[in-house]
């Protein structure tokens, strides 16, 4: 019997080891975890809001870096009619700012939220555009010396990307998702693929231009800019 | 018996065979860490240093030539690995580790036979032997220290030489045609090749020190008032090493070397509370690692556009906008791809890369050096499968056996332990950093794999077998 309790003993002092915490640490562990848990429901949460109103001011706190915030403030003035949630217009604004600061500085602010952060192209209501594209080309762009530079590249890579039919894609993504499109639409994903890596551009009479060096260019004929770039090439080695 | 007297005889070692090891692991980790400084023609100023470099240079990297260099060094590892199965006595227990870098080594060196010319057009092959070499001539002197029964810690040796050559070198920041930054900030490279490189091997020396500075506090701990003034100075040099590597280590802005930094001093943590304190898993380590989790959560919310650099580098491994991270992650799919086409003997030492960059690469990624920073992908891709299972397993092997033979009575940090935490640095470089095939981090790497597992004395021979 002496060595049943004895066993029983060892046994019960076994259990409390194994269950053994100091209560602070179960209770702090238990707040922090349910406030990392509530910050990040409300932080994933506030992104699928309407950008607009008490939404969009709770957003612009939590989603967007202090020195975005008028872009911020000015797109959910200029976009309150458009149907884009908070999250979505975050993306065109984090992007759109990490070209302008690191790679293609837009100096007028005006010039870079309408033609740059404007993820309205045309008539076009396709507004999710900007990262499949920033993620596709920014990267080929990131050593251009100039927006010329640039906006060429991407134009070549466009080319050989989206084949031109006369058939239009309905929207301005499925113009970049399935390669074709007519010769509208190739300029419409232009205008976003250049707004994309922050260059600004626009579209007049159906042609996409973009702005370097205090003017507005047009891109040249197909053979004309095929040999710029092939004489570029030949002068840098690549 | 002889096993018993195996174990409870052991010589002390004279000075130099103290010394010697220290002399002999400075001199090769020096050699692997100049290596890089070497290759680069122009950056040694003494002119017969330079015509030596480049007739090495050229011997390495000549067809003619580079498969007598490389059949010099196979004879190496040959001769090292039979020397140390020698040592073991007349019928050893199977050590699997061994057969699985024999494997390995086996079919790497058959690729590169196979396929020769091409093999030749690069020296990755050289700096993996090489590593090998190293790895297997420590396992050898292992085995003769233990076949002398010497009293003589060679992995507690290696390790503190590499701490101390690594703290050395981090102080040194040669001008190097290539800058690396972030955000403006400058990233220290030291002599090494990228900054990554130097932040991995920081990591591992800074783990090392703060390994060595535990077990001397311990000691000074229990210890009586002989030889306390030595540990106190030894604990003074070590803490000044831990500050200079850790210093180094977040000038290095290497994402992954912190992680492995880290995920060290997290194992570290965990087993000495638990092997001290007597509590089993599941309870107090657990809820503090929930507790550390839930405030990076917090603080990632809340500092994530953060100016300053160094929250701002931590929180970028999760920020969807930086590519660095996004285009290795993006070399998947192609390097499956590529492996999926030859997955028994892989597509040879040159082969493999231009495959991927040319056929598999994604539009968007324009560099295709992306999956060299994955040393498991390349593997499979220039071996194939049979050679990353080896590889995968003679590193997975010491940290099962640990696991398995965890004893709970005190905590006590051996050259083993230090060895397990100091190679998670390495180990996460392994599969962001591109590092087996640089020789400035491939020696130390095997090296330090090697002392992962105890050396097992076999049986002893007596002199009548012998």
């Amino acid at each position: 019997m002496e060595s049943r309790k004895s066993e029983e003993r060892s046994g019960s002092d076994k259990s409390e080891s194994h269950t053994h915490c100091p209560g602070w640490l179960r209770q702090t562990s238990m707040i922090i975890a349910a406030a990392a848990v509530g910050m990040t429901l409300f932080c994933v949460g506030i992104g699928y809001f309407p950008a607009r109103g008490a939404p969009g001011r709770l957003a612009a706190k939590w989603l967007i870096p202090d020195h975005l915030r008028s872009d911020w403030d000015w797109a959910l003035n200029e976009y309150r009619e458009l149907h884009i949630n908070n999250r979505e217009l975050a993306t065109h604004i984090e992007l759109a700012g990490i070209q302008r600061r690191w790679f293609f500085k837009t100096e007028v602010d005006e010039l870079h939220r309408q033609y740059v952060l404007n993820p309205v192209v045309e008539d076009d209501d396709d507004i999710h555009w900007r990262r499949p594209l920033w993620e596709g080309l920014s990267q080929l762009v990131r050593r251009s010396r100039s927006n010329t530079e640039a906006a060429l590249t991407v134009r070549r890579k466009l080319y050989e990307r989206v084949s031109l039919v006369d058939q239009s894609s309905d929207r301005l993504l499925s113009t970049w998702n399935n390669r074709q499109g007519n010769d509208r639409d190739f300029e419409k994903l232009t205008v976003a693929a250049l707004r994309a890596v922050g260059i600004p551009a626009r579209l007049t009479n159906s042609l996409a231009i973009y702005y370097d060096s205090e003017e507005w260019l047009r891109f040249p004929d197909i053979d004309d800019y095929v040999a710029v770039l092939r004489s570029r090439d030949l002068a840098t080695g690549d | 018996m002889a096993g018993s007297n195996h174990h409870t005889q052991r010589a002390a070692p004279t000075f130099v065979q103290s010394a010697l090891p220290y002399a002999v692991f400075t001199s090769v980790l020096t050699f692997a860490y100049l290596a890089f400084w070497f290759k680069r023609p122009g950056n040694l100023s003494v002119e017969w240093l330079e015509s030596l470099r480049a007739e090495l240079v050229s011997l390495c990297a000549g067809q003619e030539t580079q498969w007598q260099i490389a059949l010099c060094m196979g004879l190496y590892f040959v001769g090292f690995s039979w020397l140390s199965h020698s040592l073991r006595g007349p019928k050893p227990a199977t050590d699997r580790r061994q057969i699985l870098i024999w494997l390995f080594a086996l079919l790497a060196s058959f690729s590169y036979a196979w396929d020769y010319p091409e093999s030749a057009s690069r020296n990755d092959y050289l700096v993996l032997l090489l590593a090998l070499i190293c790895s297997q001539g420590l396992h050898f002197w292992r085995s003769w220290v233990i076949r002398r029964s010497l009293h003589l810690d060679l992995g507690g040796a290696f390790l503190a030489s590499f701490a101390i050559v690594t703290g050395v070198f981090a102080l040194f920041h040669p001008e190097q045609s290539l800058k690396f930054e972030y955000r403006e900030a400058l990233r220290w490279s030291g002599v090494w090749s990228t900054p990554n490189v130097y932040g991995i091997l920081t990591a591992s020396a800074m783990i090392v020190t703060i390994c060595r500075i535990f077990d001397l506090y311990q000691t000074l701990k229990s210890q009586g008032s002989s030889s306390r003034y030595r540990n106190w100075i030894s604990l003074i040099l070590w803490i000044v090493g831990f500050l200079i590597t850790a210093t180094s280590l977040l000038m290095s802005y290497s994402r992954g070397a912190w992680l492995g930094a880290a995920i060290s001093l997290a194992v570290l943590i965990c087993i000495s509370y638990r092997r001290q304190s007597g509590i089993p898993r599941g309870t107090i380590p657990f809820r503090a690692a929930g507790l550390l989790v839930s405030i990076a959560v917090i603080g990632f919310w809340t500092l994530r556009h953060t100016e300053h650099q160094i929250l701002r580098r931590v929180f970028t491994v999760v920020n969807l906008n930086d590519s660095s991270w996004r285009n290795r992650l993006a070399t998947v799919p192609g390097a499956i791809l590529v492996t999926a086409e030859r997955p028994l003997l892989g597509h040879g030492w040159h082969q493999a890369e231009s495959v991927y960059t040319h056929v598999f690469k994604p539009d968007h990624v324009t560099e295709g050096n992306a999956v060299t920073q994955n040393d498991f992908l390349m593997l499979a891709m220039l071996l194939g499968l049979p050679a990353l299972a080896c590889w995968t397993l003679w590193i997975v092997l010491p940290f099962v056996d640990n696991n398995r033979n965890r004893e709970n009575h005190g905590f006590k940090i051996t050259s083993k332990s230090t060895a397990i935490m100091a190679s998670c640095p390495l180990l996460v470089g392994l599969m962001f950093d591109g590092i087996l095939f640089k020789v400035a981090t491939a020696v130390p790497l095997l090296c330090i794999l090697e002392l992962t597992k105890e050396s097992q004395p076999d049986r002893v021979r007596t002199q009548s077998e012998s």
